[in-house]
This record gives structure tokens, C-alpha cells and sequence, in this order.
């Protein structure tokens, strides 16, 4: 008897996005179209055929995952119409829910200090997630110039605003149960 | 030409159908003739009126890469090789009427109606290429020499727009060409078909520059390549070894800030990186697809479609001339994209089968007898 075939990874990524990555045919249109291949260690395409192969830690001990900016570039050339950008979102909340140590540690650092700023005030404030990420990071000092210019051309509110509907913010959060979300942030 | 001198075979061209009624054996199809505005009766083709014609157009056939007159034959191996005016860029400045020695033109004509009794009836509208500036990322109408497998076929051609120099659009010889593959097909948001003669016609434009330039860079990045069939994958092997590059790798093309020269960006599949690389011509592989002459004339006659607007044969191994309306066939790429020995095959089948409606012998398929 046959069973269904493709790698558990790949129906694994079925059931959390509902991309089918068994029609990749490795044409690697995403790869030459995405901006962020210098920092990958894995191109787009390449991630693709490793979801196929079922390599699932080589993938969540990726830096790709982290790296990706999500500009949906690969998915909007897909000829396949692989949501590719969904498939490493993916990836991205199985690495965190299976504990997996980010290859790229303060891409989701950042992105659970921008939640957390979200949930409190429902509006980001620029030294709020500064000081959240910086502190929390160490890395104190790479963007100081930018901070320097931005506050010069008042980009940066110094006191934080609240939005009315903090209520309902909250309860989105917990409606989703953080799931999509990253980490417990 | 050995077909329009055949004393069995009527061309009509410039032509139109407008109507067909009637069954197998005695279909009646009304034509539109339009005006040639040159009595072709007269007309030698001798081209005096070409001479003197002010009136510049781009040519079609040249895939506009080249400029024509406004009284023009299609291409010097058209037939009847005769010449016609397009109305709508003449002037009616009667130069040709003048240079003409034989008293040929004749700008009074009409189009008229006639009618031909028919036995059977072969369609064979042919199809068209993806239009590739729908892609804008492969830069197909924004940079100059990027150009289309049916562009690349004139400027290879000995009778084309540079004589078969190998000359790109901005006038330089070429010493590396790109040839891009499945542009537009097999891509569900385009053509999710394969285009099925693409593959094998890189190889074979490829070999082309080859010759033409020696020691000139041949770059082909593909999806699959597909060389089916008896020769093709022969001719593959043959290419790798002369030195051909095949990289498996749909590429992007960029516009060159400096110089005309597109920049390609790949992956090159050896090293898994991302590559960039200055060529002088990109030429993209544009997938067959319905033609509206076939769309037209499907609606005319009462044809079904398959799902991506080819006409749909009867049957898909014993049936693929007919339709399912008796006496009328389909030949080529009308009924989805093929390769030239195909179409021939294609054509003589229609033929064969046409032979059997009218010998009178009934329309049943060879393969019930």
C-alpha cells in the first residue's frame, strides 16, 4: 500500500501554513530575486528542497529563517505559487516552539521587545523598544549615529503616546493565544 | 511556394472567414477578401513601388526590428509573393502608381464577400508568444537587448534585420549571450504549461552564436531542460562539450547603470551562490499560447477549448486532428504547442484524414478500421 508521500517536515509545514513545498521544482526564481542572500547561509530556494528532504534541524538552526525579512518577494515569483515567505515563517515558530537556539539571536529578541512595546501602549515608542532591545541585546552602541540624526530631525518622540483602544489590543493578543506570535514576549 | 504552385491547391490570402454553414462533405465558408489595393493579377513583384514609397513603418515579420514601406511584401519568400498596401499608413501620395510600370495599383478596391464549397475544413491558426514585459523583472520593453526568442530568430536569420550578422539592437556585435528559459510557462500564474519547443530551440540559437562568433560565451539558464526525443538529447551533450554553459537557475535581470550591457543575477549551482554577470544580449524564452486567430476561429465554427484556450482535439491520443464537430481538423499549434517535425506530422495527419471524408468513405478514425 502507499502511503502518502513527502518528508513529515513537508506536512508538517502543510498543516501550520497550508503550502504545499512538494511542487517546488527548484527553478530558484526566489533566490535570484531575494535581497538578503549575502546574509543568508541558506538561499531561499535551497531551504525548500531541505523542507522536501525533511532537514528540519539544518533549517531551524538556520540563519536564513531569522534573516528573512518577509518583503514576499520569492512568494510573489513563485511560479509554483509557493507562499515561500510563509514557509519560513513557519519554520521561524517551530525553531521557538521547539526551543531551538536562533542562529541569529537578536532578530527575534527585536521582534518580541516591538510585540511587547505593542501590547503595553499600542503604539511603538521609539526609546521604549530602544532601550528594551539595546538593554536586552548588549549590543549597545552599533545604530548610536542613527539615534543621533533621528532625534535631531524629530523622528523620536521622547514621551510615549498611548492609543485608545489598549483594551482591545490586549484582547487581540490573547484572543491569538500568542500563537503567530514570537516567543512569550 | 512548391504549395502555391500546386495546380490542386488554391491560395487565399488576405483573407478572412466570416462564416461557415453546412456539414462534412459540403461546408459552405464565407470569406471576406480584403483589398490588396495591387491588381495581383498584374503585379510581377518587381518592387518598383517598394522604392519609392516615403512611408517608413516597422515590420512585423521583423518583429519590428527592421523598418518596411507602406506597399510591402511580407518577406521575400511569401506567397504569392506580390506586394500590398496597408491602408492605414498609405498617404495615397500615388508614387506607386506612377513608378509602377504594369499598372498594378489599384486604390479603389473593396473588400468583398465570396463564398467556397467545401468538403472539410483543417484549421491551422498557429499560436503566439507570452508577452514577457507582463514579467517586469526579466526587463523585456525597458532594456534595449533584452530580447525575445522570436526577435533572436530574425537577427540570427540571413534575410533578417542585420542580414544574420550577429548584431544586438544597439548595434554591437555580441560575444556572450543569455538565453532565459520558461518565461512565462510553467508558471501557474502565466502559462502553467510547457511550452515544449523552447528548450531545444536554446540549444539550437545557442549553437547558432557559436558558429556565428567563435569562442563567443553561450549561457543558458534553465528550469528542466527538456531534450525529448530522438537527436535532442544528443545535441545537448554535443553543446555541453563545445562548451555550452547550462546553469539551472531562473535568473533576474538587471538594468547596467554604465553601459548597455543587462546584468544577469543567478545562482550559480556549483558554489550555491548568488552570482551577477554582465552579457551582451539576454534572449528570453517566451512560451506558445493561443493565438486570437485560433480564439476567433474556435467561436466561428462551434469548437470546444481545453483549459487554457488551445482548441480541443477529440480525443486525446486517437482523436488529436479531429474535433468534435465531423469534418473539421486541427493542425499545430492551435491544438497546444509543438516543435516543427511535430506540426508536420500534425498537418499530414489532418490531411490524411480530410483524404478519407472525401473520398466519400465515411469519417470514421483509421484506428476503428
Amino acid at each position: 500500500m502507499i502511503k502518502a508521500t513527502g518528508s513529515g517536515l513537508e506536512r508538517e509545514i502543510e498543516a501550520r501554513c497550508g503550502e504545499r513545498v512538494r511542487l517546488c521544482f527548484q527553478c530558484g526564481k526566489c533566490s535570484t530575486g531575494c535581497l538578503f542572500t549575502p546574509a543568508m547561509d541558506l538561499l531561499p530556494h535551497q531551504a525548500m528542497k531541505l523542507v522536501q528532504l525533511g532537514q528540519e534541524e539544518r533549517l531551524l538552526s538556520s540563519r536564513t529563517i531569522w534573516i528573512c525579512a518577509s518583503c514576499v518577494t520569492c512568494t510573489a515569483r513563485c511560479p509554483n505559487d509557493i507562499d515561500v515567505a510563509g514557509v519560513i515563517d513557519a519554520l521561524r515558530q517551530m525553531a521557538l516552539e521547539k526551543g531551538v537556539r536562533p542562529a541569529e539571536r537578536n532578530v527575534p529578541l527585536f521582534h518580541s521587545c516591538f510585540l511587547g512595546n505593542i501590547r503595553a501602549t499600542g503604539r511603538i515608542s521609539e526609546p521604549v523598544l530602544m532601550g528594551a532591545y539595546k538593554a536586552l541585546s548588549g549590543d549597545l552602541f552599533s545604530d548610536i549615529g542613527l539615534a543621533v540624526e533621528m532625534l535631531r530631525k524629530g523622528k523620536i518622540k521622547l514621551v510615549p503616546s498611548l492609543v485608545r483602544g489598549r483594551r482591545e489590543i490586549r484582547r487581540i493578543f490573547s484572543e491569538s493565544g500568542g500563537k503567530g506570535a514570537v516567543g512569550k514576549g | 511556394m512548391e504549395a502555391a504552385k500546386h495546380e490542386n491547391i488554391k491560395l487565399v490570402t488576405n483573407t478572412e472567414v466570416i462564416g461557415v454553414d453546412g456539414e462534412a462533405g459540403h461546408f459552405t465558408v464565407t470569406l471576406r477578401r480584403n483589398p490588396w489595393y495591387v491588381d495581383i493579377e498584374r503585379c510581377n513583384g518587381c518592387g518598383a513601388c517598394v522604392d519609392v514609397c516615403p512611408i517608413v513603418v516597422p515590420h512585423e515579420w521583423d518583429m519590428n526590428l527592421k523598418p518596411r514601406k507602406a506597399i510591402y511584401a511580407m518577406f521575400a519568400q511569401a506567397a504569392p509573393l506580390k506586394y500590398v498596401i496597408d491602408r492605414e499608413r498609405c498617404v495615397e501620395c500615388g508614387l506607386c502608381m506612377q513608378a509602377c510600370g504594369l499598372d498594378a495599383i489599384d486604390l479603389s478596391q473593396e473588400p468583398y464577400e465570396e463564398r467556397l464549397e467545401v468538403g472539410a475544413i483543417v484549421v491551422a491558426t498557429g499560436g503566439q508568444v507570452f508577452d514577457p514585459s507582463a514579467i517586469p523583472r526579466y526587463g523585456y520593453g525597458r532594456q534595449e537587448n533584452v530580447v525575445t526568442n522570436m526577435e533572436f530568430e530574425r537577427i540570427c536569420n540571413a534575410a533578417g534585420p542585420t542580414e544574420g550578422e550577429l548584431v544586438r539592437p544597439d548595434g554591437k556585435h555580441i560575444r556572450s549571450v543569455a538565453f532565459v528559459q520558461c518565461v512565462g510557462s510553467r508558471d501557474v500564474n502565466h502559462n502553467p504549461w510547457c511550452s515544449f519547443f523552447c528548450c531545444m530551440a536554446a540549444v539550437k540559437g545557442g549553437r547558432l552564436v557559436m558558429e556565428h562568433a567563435p569562442g563567443a560565451e553561450v549561457l543558458v539558464f534553465y528550469n528542466d531542460l527538456r531534450a525529448c526525443g530522438k537527436g535532442f538529447e544528443e545535441l545537448y551533450r554535443r553543446s555541453v562539450e563545445e562548451g555550452m554553459r547550462f546553469i539551472r537557475s531562473i535568473p533576474t535581470v538587471y538594468e547596467n547603470r554604465t553601459r548597455n550591457d543587462p546584468i544577469i543575477v543567478y545562482e550559480d549551482p556549483e558554489t550555491g551562490r548568488i552570482e551577477r554577470k554582465e552579457v551582451d544580449l539576454v534572449v528570453l524564452a517566451c512560451g506558445l499560447q493561443p493565438s486570437p486567430a485560433g480564439r476567433s476561429l474556435r467561436g466561428l465554427l462551434g469548437l470546444p477549448r481545453d483549459g487554457y484556450g488551445f482548441i480541443r482535439e477529440a480525443h486525446p491520443v486517437d482523436g488529436l486532428c479531429e474535433t468534435p464537430r465531423e469534418g473539421v481538423f486541427i493542425a499545430g499549434v492551435c491544438q497546444g504547442p509543438k516543435d516543427i517535425p511535430d506540426c508536420v506530422t500534425h498537418g499530414s495527419a489532418a490531411a490524411a484524414k480530410v483524404g478519407i471524408i472525401l473520398s466519400g468513405k465515411g469519417t470514421e478514425s483509421c484506428s476503428d478500421a
